[in-house]
C-alpha cells in the first residue's frame, strides 16, 4: 500500500518487491493474533478486491455499479463448478473464476457501456438481483443450498500445523495482494489514464484518439475479472457458494466500503475493506448487553450514514476531506 | 391455461408496478435524482400502516396512515436530506454517481431503522377483500375481490393525479417545473416548495403502493427491494420523463411478465424483466411509450 | 422605481464577468446595454434577477436590496427576466405557458391575470391564433413572443430582456422591437434590454449602457451615442 501512496512512481519490479514484503510482514502477523481475528483478516482481503474491483469500475473509467455481487456470484459459481464437476484443483479454480467472470463483464461492458448515469445505475441493479435469483433457478448450481467450495487443510505436513483459517487468511491474503499490484500497475499505466480521460471528458478523450466504448468495456471487463475474485475469495470464507451470499446488501456493502476509502484511489480499498468489517465488529461488542435488534441493525444504520455524510461532504474520499481541513487552516 | 386467464393474472400486479414507476418519474422529473430509496420508504410507510392496523384494526385508517407517512418521508428525504446533496455534488469525478450513492445510503438507514422499529421478520399483512379468485359462470378466474380493489384504487390514484397534473395551477407548475425549472423560477414560482411536493406525491403513491403490495409479498424491512426494480423498468419503458408514459409501463410489464410465467414457469420472470430492461436502455432508450426527449444523464 | 446598480462585481469562478460596474436605470426609461460577446451583459441580467450571486456591490430597487432575495421574490417585487434564447417551457402550450407568469398573483388577482393574458394576445394576435399548440412547434419569432408575454403576465415594472433578436430574422425583430417600443410607451413600465444588435436596441432606447471586458465604459443618452462614430468604431465595431 506505500507503493501507492508515495508520490514518486515506483517501477513495477519495486512494486512487486514491496508487495512480497508486505505479504512475509502479513505471513509472521498472522502467527501472531488469535483464530477469530485471522478469519476478519481473511474478510478484510476479500471485500479488498471487491472494492478494487468497484474503485476501476467507478472511480477512474466513471462507470457506476450497483451490481459488483452479481460478478461475484459468476466468479464464485464457475470455480465451485469447476471444482465438482471436472474435478479441477482449487487453485486453478482460482484462474477459471477470474476468467469466467471477466468474460461475463465483457457482455455486459459491451451493452453497459452504452448507458450512463441513473440508467447504468438501474441496469446494473437489476442485474444484483437477477444474477442469485437466476441461479437460484438452475437445477446444476444447488438452489437454495448452493454448492460448497472448501478450500480444505494446508498441504502435506503443513496441515496439521497450520490452522485451517491461518490458510484461509494466507490464500486470501494473497489474492488481495496480487489484485493490488495489478491494479495499481494498470492503473498509473496508459489504460489507466485512458480511464480517466475517457471519466473527465468523453468527447476530448475521443478527440485525442482514444475510443471511449472500447475504454469502457475493457474497464468493464477488468473489473469483473476483479470482481470474480473477489466472489471466490469471499466464497472460500464462507465455505459455499450460495444465492444468500450474493445479495443487494453485498454490493451495497462493497460500494460504501469504496467510497468510504475513497473511490477515486486503489489505495482507499484496504481503508474501505476495514471499516466494513470492523464497525459491525465494534457494535457486536458494545451492544452484547444490548438487543439483537440494536447489534443486528445499528451497524448497518451507522454505515448507510457514514455512506450519505461521505458523499455529502467529501465525495472523493477521505483524503480529500483531510486536505479540505488542512487547506482551510492555512488560510 | 388459456390466454386470457393469464392477461388478467397480471393486470393487478402491473397496476402496482405502475404506481411505484409513477413516483420514481414524479422523483425523477423534478431533481433528476433516481429515488432508489423509494422502496426503504414505500417499506416504512406500510409499516406505519401496519402499526396503525394492530392498534386500531380498521384497515382503511391504516391505508391512510401509510399514505400520510409516505407523503411525509417524501417531503422529510426531500427537504433535509437530497437538497443538501444535490447541491454538495456538482463538481469531482463523482458527480454523476453520488446522488445514487447517496440514495442506497438512505435505503441503507431506512431499512436499518425498520428492522430496529419492527424487527426483520417477514410479517404478513391483511387485506380488506377475499383473495380468492372471482367465479364468473361457475369458472375461478385467476382475478380476485383484492386484485379488483387494487386496480380500481391504483385507477382512482391516477386519475386524481391526472386532475392535479393537467387541471390545477399546481400540476402547470410541476410540469413547468420538471421541463424547465429556470424559467419556472423567473415566472414567479417557487420551485424549491413544487420540488418538495413532487417528492411528497411520490412518497404517498409508494406508500399506497406498499399497502397494496404487502399482503402478496409480506413485509420486512427490504421486502419491496425487487418491486423497486421492476418499478424502475417500468419507468424506463415509459421513457423515465412521461408518467403516463410509466404507468402504461407498469401495466404491460404486469400482463407481459404473467404471460412468461404462465407459459415458461415462475423462475424466467426475473430474467424476462432484466433482459427487457436491458434492451429498452440500448434499443429505445427514450422509452417504448415516450415519443420524444432525449436521454439525459 | 429606479434600479441603481453600485459597484457591482460577478464572477464566473475564477474569469471576472462584471467589474465594479454603477448605473441606473430610470423609471419608464428602456436602457439598451450593449457589447461585444462575453462582456457580461446576460451575467448582469442573471445577477439582477437573482439566478446568479453577486461577488460584492449593491443592487437597489428602491430600498428593497435584490442582492440578497431569492429569484421569486425578485419577480414578487416587479422585476421580470426573460433570459436569451426564446425561453419557454416546449412541452406545455401557449396557453399554459401564459397561465405559469400569472401563477403567483392569481389567488387574490385572478381577474387582472386573465386581462393580462388577454392583452397578451391582443399584443400578438399569433400568439392567440397558437393557443392550444405545444410551444415546441412555434417558429422562433413566435416562441420569442411567448416569453416576453409569459414575462407580461407577471404585471412588470421593470422587464429585463436578453437578446430578444437573437437568431431571428431582420422583419420579425423590427416587430418585435417595435412592440416593445408601444408597450413602453401605454404602460409607462421600465425596460432593460441587453442587445448585440446595437442599432435596432438603440433606436428604441432612450438611454444607453455600453459594456466592455465586464466594464461600464459609457452610459449615456442614447442617441449620442448611435451619433458618436468614435466610440461607435472602438466598442461596437462599426
Amino acid at each position: 500500500m506505500l507503493a501507492v501512496r508515495s508520490s514518486h512512481k515506483p517501477s513495477a519490479t519495486k512494486r512487486i518487491i514491496l508487495a512480497i514484503a508486505v505479504g512475509a510482514l502479513l505471513f509472521v502477523a498472522s502467527n501472531l493474533i488469535d483464530e477469530y481475528r485471522i478469519f476478519q483478516g481473511a474478510q478484510v482481503a476479500a471485500y479488498l478486491v471487491g472494492i478494487i474491483s468497484i474503485v476501476l469500475l467507478t472511480g477512474y473509467s466513471g462507470q457506476i455499479t450497483l451490481g459488483q455481487g452479481a460478478f461475484m456470484a459468476v466468479g464464485a459459481y464457475s470455480a465451485s463448478l469447476v471444482v465438482q464437476e471436472f474435478g479441477l484443483p482449487i487453485w486453478a479454480s482460482f484462474f477459471v473464476a477470474v476468467i469466467a467472470a471477466a468474460l461475463f463483464g465483457a457482455i455486459i461492458g459491451i451493452s453497459a457501456g452504452r448507458l450512463s448515469g441513473p440508467y447504468l445505475a438501474g441496469a446494473t441493479l437489476a442485474f444484483a438481483v437477477g444474477i442469485p435469483a437466476l441461479a437460484n433457478a438452475i437445477p446444476i448450481l444447488g438452489g437454495e443450498q448452493g454448492l460448497s467450495f472448501d478450500i480444505g487443510y494446508a498441504p502435506g505436513k503443513y496441515a496439521d500445523t497450520v490452522s485451517p483459517y491461518k490458510w484461509l487468511f494466507w490464500i486470501c491474503a494473497l489474492c488481495a495482494i496480487i489484485a493490488i499490484v495489478i491494479a495499481v500497475n494498470l492503473t498509473s499505466s496508459g489504460i489507466g489514464r485512458q480511464w480517466r480521460a475517457v471519466r473527465a471528458h468523453e468527447t476530448a478523450a475521443a478527440l485525442s484518439g482514444i475510443n471511449p466504448a472500447r475504454s469502457k468495456v475493457l474497464a468493464f471487463t477488468v473489473s469483473s475479472g476483479f470482481a470474480g475474485l473477489a466472489g471466490v475469495s469471499f466464497s472460500a470464507t464462507v465455505g459455499l457458494v450460495a444465492p444468500s451470499s450474493f445479495t443487494l446488501a453485498l454490493s451495497f456493502l462493497l460500494l460504501t466500503g469504496s467510497i468510504l476509502g475513497g473511490i477515486s484511489h486503489i489505495s482507499g480499498a484496504l481503508g474501505g475493506a476495514l471499516i466494513i468489517v470492523i464497525i459491525p465488529t465494534i457494535f457486536e461488542s458494545w451492544t452484547e448487553e444490548a438487543s439483537l435488534g440494536v447489534a443486528t441493525y445499528l451497524p448497518g444504520i451507522i454505515v448507510s450514514a457514514l455512506l450519505l455524510l461521505s458523499i455529502a461532504l467529501a465525495p472523493e474520499g477521505p483524503s480529500e476531506l483531510l486536505h479540505k481541513i488542512r487547506h482551510r487552516h492555512r488560510h | 391455461m388459456n390466454l386470457i386467464n393469464t392477461l388478467i393474472a397480471g393486470v393487478s400486479i402491473g397496476a402496482i408496478y405502475s404506481l411505484i414507476a409513477f413516483a420514481l418519474i414524479l422523483v425523477w422529473r423534478s431533481t433528476r435524482v433516481v429515488n432508489f430509496a423509494q422502496a426503504g420508504q414505500a417499506a416504512f410507510s406500510t409499516y406505519v400502516g401496519l402499526s396503525v392496523e394492530k392498534a386500531v384494526g380498521n384497515y382503511w385508517l391504516a391505508l391512510i396512515a401509510a399514505i400520510i407517512a409516505g407523503v411525509l418521508v417524501g417531503a422529510f428525504v426531500e427537504v433535509v436530506i437530497v437538497r443538501f446533496i444535490v447541491k454538495r455534488a456538482t463538481s469531482a469525478a463523482t458527480a454523476t454517481v453520488a446522488p445514487v450513492i447517496a440514495m442506497l445510503g438512505l435505503l441503507g438507514i431506512f431499512q436499518g431503522l425498520m428492522g430496529l422499529i419492527w424487527g426483520g421478520d417477514y410479517q404478513p399483512y391483511p387485506t380488506a377483500f377475499s383473495r380468492d379468485g372471482i367465479s364468473i359462470a361457475g369458472n375461478q378466474i385467476p382475478f380476485s375481490r383484492f386484485d379488483l380493489f387494487v386496480l380500481l384504487t391504483v385507477v382512482v390514484a391516477m386519475s386524481f393525479a391526472a386532475v392535479i397534473f393537467q387541471r390545477t395551477s399546481l400540476g402547470l407548475s410541476m410540469r413547468a417545473a420538471a421541463f424547465a425549472p429556470e424559467v419556472t423560477r423567473l415566472a414567479g414560482i417557487r420551485v424549491s416548495r413544487i420540488r418538495t411536493l413532487g417528492w411528497a406525491f411520490a412518497g404517498g403513491a409508494g406508500g399506497l403502493a406498499g399497502v397494496l403490495v404487502a399482503p402478496t409479498t409480506f413485509i420486512a424491512p427490504n421486502s419491496f427491494d425487487l418491486l423497486l426494480v421492476f418499478g424502475f423498468t417500468a419507468a424506463v419503458i415509459g421513457g423515465l420523463d412521461s408518467l403516463i408514459g410509466g404507468v402504461l409501463g407498469g401495466l404491460a410489464l404486469g400482463i407481459g411478465l404473467s404471460v412468461v410465467t404462465g407459459y415458461l414457469g415462475g423462475s424466467y420472470t426475473f430474467m424476462t424483466a432484466f433482459v427487457l430492461l436491458i434492451i429498452i436502455l440500448l434499443v429505445r432508450p427514450q422509452g417504448i411509450l415516450g415519443a420524444r426527449g432525449a436521454r439525459r444523464a | 422605481m429606479t434600479l441603481r446598480v453600485r459597484g457591482l462585481t460577478i464572477d464566473h469562478g475564477a474569469i471576472r464577468a462584471i467589474s465594479n460596474a454603477t448605473f441606473n436605470i430610470p423609471q419608464g426609461s428602456i436602457t439598451a446595454v450593449i457589447g461585444a460577446n462575453g462582456a457580461g451583459k446576460s451575467t448582469l441580467l442573471r445577477t439582477i434577477s437573482g439566478l446568479k450571486r453577486a461577488t460584492s456591490g449593491n443592487i437597489l430597487w428602491e430600498e428593497l436590496e435584490l442582492h440578497r432575495l431569492q429569484t421569486e421574490q425578485i419577480v414578487r417585487a416587479g422585476i421580470v427576466h426573460v433570459p436569451e434564447g426564446r425561453s419557454v417551457v416546449t412541452e406545455l402550450t401557449v396557453a399554459e405557458n401564459l397561465a405559469l407568469g400569472g401563477i403567483w398573483r392569481s389567488r387574490n388577482n385572478k381577474s387582472d391575470v386573465l386581462a393580462a393574458i388577454a392583452e397578451v394576445y391582443e399584443l400578438f394576435p399569433r400568439l392567440g391564433e397558437r393557443k392550444k399548440q405545444r410551444a415546441d412547434t412555434l417558429s422562433g419569432g413566435e416562441r420569442q413572443m411567448l416569453a416576453i408575454g409569459r414575462g407580461l403576465i407577471s404585471r412588470p415594472q421593470l422587464l429585463l430582456l436578453d437578446e430578444p433578436s437573437l437568431g431571428l430574422a431582420p422583419l420579425v425583430v423590427e416587430q418585435i422591437f417595435q412592440t416593445l417600443a408601444e408597450l413602453q410607451k401605454s404602460t409607462g413600465m421600465t425596460i432593460l434590454l441587453v442587445e448585440q444588435n446595437a442599432m435596432s436596441a438603440l433606436r428604441i432606447a432612450s438611454q444607453g449602457i455600453v459594456l466592455d471586458q465586464g466594464q461600464v465604459v459609457i452610459a449615456d443618452d442614447a442617441r449620442a451615442i448611435m451619433n458618436d462614430t468614435a466610440l461607435r468604431y472602438a466598442y461596437l465595431g462599426y
